[in-house]
């Protein structure tokens, strides 16, 4: 309940120095326009702050809390005309009788649904290995975890977010604030969709929150949401510039693609908007342009580049190496032309329908969207910006076949690491493109109405059923732990360790999601395959590892990849001598957890 | 002098290829996303069957075994 109450205020801190930084560069032309980047620029503000203030080692509630006031301090007076225009807004909305109002209500439906899941606990595998479990070590350390255990460069980033909330009223509140990206990226949508063509803000606006990968993760605690804000914010703001509006646009733009990459640096595919960025200054030949030129590279520097340089500098040299060796070790052998143009097409086919999960989709609308736009250009229909969304997928594979030989880069080589940059330049096109064919009529207005609702009906019953699991949780009339033990296998036996009264307890945590495990502990994701194993060669190596590293209990779960030889079967290891099971949880589907107590 | 071709329109044929595109399309879309919902709510089952038998209904009816 805390999360939920503080949510407004801590809201509204972020939102009134964000919209106090975006209204400096110029007025906005809609309070949707308003809210979107306020909302992403106060998020990229504080995602930034609390990083350095992490890397500093003052990780805290008392930090949080002071950065809060300082948010607060810097923009007071902003705080009461933005609470009357928000009212006056509210005040003003029309009864949606139109087609495009029904277009606004499915939007907003989404959302609603969105807000509702992320009241209920954190159940994401990704943000109990990483996204959730980084900020609570941070918070219990005071410091950006520099453990090779804790993998926190690949988890840095929007992180920052969720640890400042987490500092100051917990999960939910953490939740909320990843929550409030996603309405941002909403809103963002609609402003870009409004300036592509006015009045198909609300087409936009449906067309992005229909999608599979957006409805998927709405309320969901993952970094998807903030990296497609942001991206969005970079674009609106390359529209303003190169509708002819002042530079600073050109410099936000920069700014907005490099919190995207600062939020996740797997959604490289936004930076593209920076060198359309420097093209668009290049080519309107202000005489300043040298110093507008340095001013965008500056800004994605200060927000992309600050990730970069913690793991070249502090993250790799803590872990005994440099950057150099770090990517010398990480080499492979460099893939073939076939496996690489498969590997292109994978990620073009991803994008297009769907991956190993329906959630990772851009969907069909936004494909058809920009094509329909291409189809149709010289009859009216905007192509605004199908050249960035084309160049971007071009960008994220190239960038990846030339990096293939990394191993670090290799998950990255799927469709949906581009998503944020395909939805956040595709959205607003085909938002655009449905309001031509609609104003048109006929069988194109009539087919292109159908294909919008008929992406979002089934969608949304989708998130309405998932939200439906949550909700007992979300409402607090199922418990905290009732609804984890059901949706979490391992969450039985980190709350049965939680509650040991031995106060040495230190756990070696052969499994996936170790966030909700409260005790110290050394990670070890999908068993064997983990660093901690690398010097073990056989059970004695392992032993004495866990002497040395004064282990009391294992927990193992079920792997996914083969073990070590010589763990054989891990159910009959951990019940002999010297481990003694202690406790066994077996799932649905063949899934079990086992606890073992060591006596060394 | 070159005609503004927007005051014109699209023709049928365009206009038709377009629809038959995006009929084709979601099509394939919905097969694809149809697949991958059945592991999902495989997955989904496998928690909630109890308290949600409707998810066991719906698998059926997508042609899960």
């Amino acid at each position: 309940m805390m999360g939920l109450a503080l949510f407004p205020p801590v809201l509204l801190a972020i939102l009134s120095l964000g919209d106090r930084a975006a209204s400096a560069l110029g007025p906005p032309r809609s309070l949707t326009e308003r809210l979107g980047l306020g909302l992403a620029a106060g998020l990229g503000i504080l995602m930034v702050s609390f990083f350095l203030v992490a890397a500093a080692g003052l990780a805290s509630t008392v930090s949080a809390a002071a950065l809060c006031g300082m948010f607060l301090a810097l923009s007071g007076r902003n705080v009461r005309p933005l609470v009357l225009r928000l009212v006056g807004g509210v005040r003003s909305l029309e009864r949606p009788y139109t087609a495009d109002g029904w277009a606004a209500l499915g939007a907003a439906a989404f959302a609603a649904l969105g807000g509702l899941m992320a009241l209920a606990p954190p159940t994401g595998m990704d943000a109990g290995i990483l996204h959730f479990a980084l900020p609570k070590v941070l918070l219990q350390e005071g410091r950006l975890p520099l453990r090779e255990d804790m993998a926190t460069p690949r988890s840095i980033g929007f992180t920052m977010v969720y640890a400042f909330g987490m500092a100051l009223g917990g999960e939910i509140l953490a939740k909320l604030l990843g929550y409030a990206s996603g309405v941002a990226a909403i809103l963002l949508g609609a402003a870009a969709g409004e300036r592509v063509r006015p009045g198909a803000g609300p087409w936009a606006a449906l067309a992005l929150a229909s999608t599979p990968f957006v409805s998927a993760h709405l309320g969901y605690e993952y970094l998807e949401m903030p990296a497609l804000a942001f991206t969005l914010a970079g674009a609106l703001c390359l529209l303003r510039y190169a509708g002819g509006e002042g530079s600073a646009w050109a410099v936000a733009a920069a700014a907005g693609a490099g919190f995207a990459v600062h939020a996740k640096s797997s959604a490289f595919a936004a930076a593209t908007i920076v060198p359309v960025a420097l093209a668009l200054v290049w080519r309107r030949r202000d005489p300043r342009r040298w110093a507008i030129l340095a001013a965008c590279a500056a800004a994605f520097a200060a927000t992309a580049g600050l990730w970069g340089l913690w793991w070249s500098f502090v993250y790799v040299p803590a872990q005994g190496g440099t950057a150099a060796a770090f990517l010398r070790d990480e080499v492979l052998s460099r893939p073939g032309a076939a496996e690489l143009a498969r590997a292109a097409l994978r990620t073009v086919g991803v994008l297009a329908t769907a991956g190993a999960y329906w959630s990772e989709s851009c969907g069909p609308l936004i494909v058809s969207g920009a094509a329909g736009a291409v189809l149709f250009r010289k009859h009216g229909a905007s192509i605004a910006f199908v050249p960035l969304l084309v160049l971007s997928v071009l960008v994220h594979i190239a960038v990846l076949a030339a990096a293939s030989p990394l191993q670090i880069l290799e998950p990255w080589f799927q469709g949906r690491y581009a998503a944020p940059a395909v939805i956040g330049f595709g959205a607003p096109t085909a938002g655009a493109f449905i309001h031509w064919a609609r104003a048109r009529g006929g069988l194109l207005g009539g087919a292109v109405t159908v294909a919008a609702v008929a992406l979002a009906a089934p969608l949304l019953g989708v998130k309405a059923a998932r939200t439906a699991v949550a909700l007992p949780a979300a409402a607090g009339l199922e418990s905290r732990s009732a609804y984890l033990s059901r949706k979490v296998e391992s969450f039985a036996a980190c709350a049965w360790i939680n509650g040991l009264p031995r106060s040495d307890v230190r756990v070696l945590y052969m499994g996936y999601r170790p966030y909700y495990l409260d005790r110290p502990y050394i990670r070890c994701l999908d068993g064997t395959w983990a660093p901690f194993f690398r010097d073990i060669r056989s059970r004695e190596d392992f032993l004495r590892k866990l002497r040395s590293e004064r282990v009391t209990h294992v927990l193992f779960e079920r792997p996914r990849l083969p073990q070590a030889d010589w763990l054989g079967d891990p159910r009959r290891f951990f019940a002999s001598p010297p481990f003694r099971e202690v406790g066994r949880w077996d799932h649905p589907g063949g899934h079990w957890v086992l606890v073992s107590e060591f006596e060394p | 002098m070159a005609r503004d071709r927007s005051a014109y329109g699209p023709g049928r044929v365009r206009i038709g290829l377009f629809v038959a595109g995006l009929a084709a399309y979601y099509a394939l879309y919905a097969a694809v996303f149809v697949d991958r919902m059945k592991d999902y709510l495989r997955d989904v089952e496998r928690h909630f069957a109890f308290a949600f038998p409707i998810v066991g209904i719906l698998r059926r009816l997508l042609g899960a075994p």
